[in-house]
């Protein structure tokens, strides 16, 4: 798949800035304070599962980051990702 | 591993109480294995809590299927083959709608109900041991169709996204 959903772009003002503690999935998107979109794509990590889940590609915008995780987290007005390495932290270009 | 596909429903106003997004399996053909659902808004700033479930309905013909407009099912890896199933504004076997206006008549089956923040969307994504799977009926003139699924009419009608994803089995 080349061109992002509607739901992965940012709405064109930020309206709304995610709260401490949502994550995805449940939720379906995390809009960080830069009215950033961040969500799970559709293009699986190795054959699919890493520690007994699913696991995608991670968007920022519609775009991937080359990171892959079973959840996206807001804490802290952090972007954290749980994937096949760990815990990561969004720096602001990259995940550490 | 099996084939790919989404049913993605982008940026439309939906009908109240209806399915969102409708998937049925061919017949004969594989089975369908789902493994993710999705549902979001961008109409509404206001913070509200939503209902959303995902069904399966047994339609004894055509005409008492759900009924929307037709889907386009895409693949995940360009490359792959197209989807056995095909968009078509009747939800009944080997088909794919959204943005359903009518529900038919079919008894619906809970499989997954849930709630979410119009805010924060809904994502749906089991562990693999918890992937629903759905196969043609017998006898051949019904068909089984999945559904995501409203229960209660959202506060905005506006600007909702929803979408299935599937892989097709053997």
């Amino acid at each position: 798949m080349n061109a992002p959903l509607f739901y992965m772009l940012p709405w064109k003002e930020q309206l709304h800035e995610t709260e401490s503690y949502v994550c995805i999935p449940p939720a379906l998107t995390i809009t960080d304070e830069q009215n950033a979109v961040w969500t799970l794509g559709f293009n699986p990590h190795g054959n699919g599962v890493s520690r007994g889940e699913f696991c995608w590609d991670v968007l920022r915008n519609g775009k991937s980051t080359g990171e892959f995780a079973n959840r996206i987290e807001r804490r802290n007005k952090r972007i954290r990702i749980f994937g096949p390495d760990g815990w990561k932290i969004w720096t602001g270009r990259t995940f550490l | 591993m099996a084939r790919q596909y989404i049913v993605p429903m982008s940026n439309v106003t939906i009908t109240s109480t209806n399915s969102l997004v409708a998937i049925s399996p061919t017949n004969p053909g594989p089975a369908l294995e789902v493994i993710r659902a999705w549902v979001s808004q961008s109409g509404s700033a206001t913070s509200a809590q939503q209902g959303v479930r995902l069904v399966t309905q047994v339609n004894s013909t055509a005409a008492l299927s759900v009924i929307g407009t037709a889907a386009t099912v895409q693949n995940v890896v360009g490359y792959d083959p197209a989807a056995q199933i095909s968009g078509s504004s009747t939800c009944y076997i080997g088909k794919a709608t959204v943005n359903c206006t009518s529900d038919g008549t079919g008894t619906k089956n809970t499989l997954y109900p849930d709630a979410f923040n119009v805010l924060n969307g809904w994502l749906w994504v089991p562990t693999p041991n918890e992937t629903h799977m759905i196969s043609a009926l017998s006898p051949a003139t019904s068909s089984l169709s999945y559904a995501v699924y409203l229960p209660t009419a959202p506060a905005t009608t506006g600007n909702w996204n929803a979408g299935l994803s599937f892989r097709e089995l053997g």
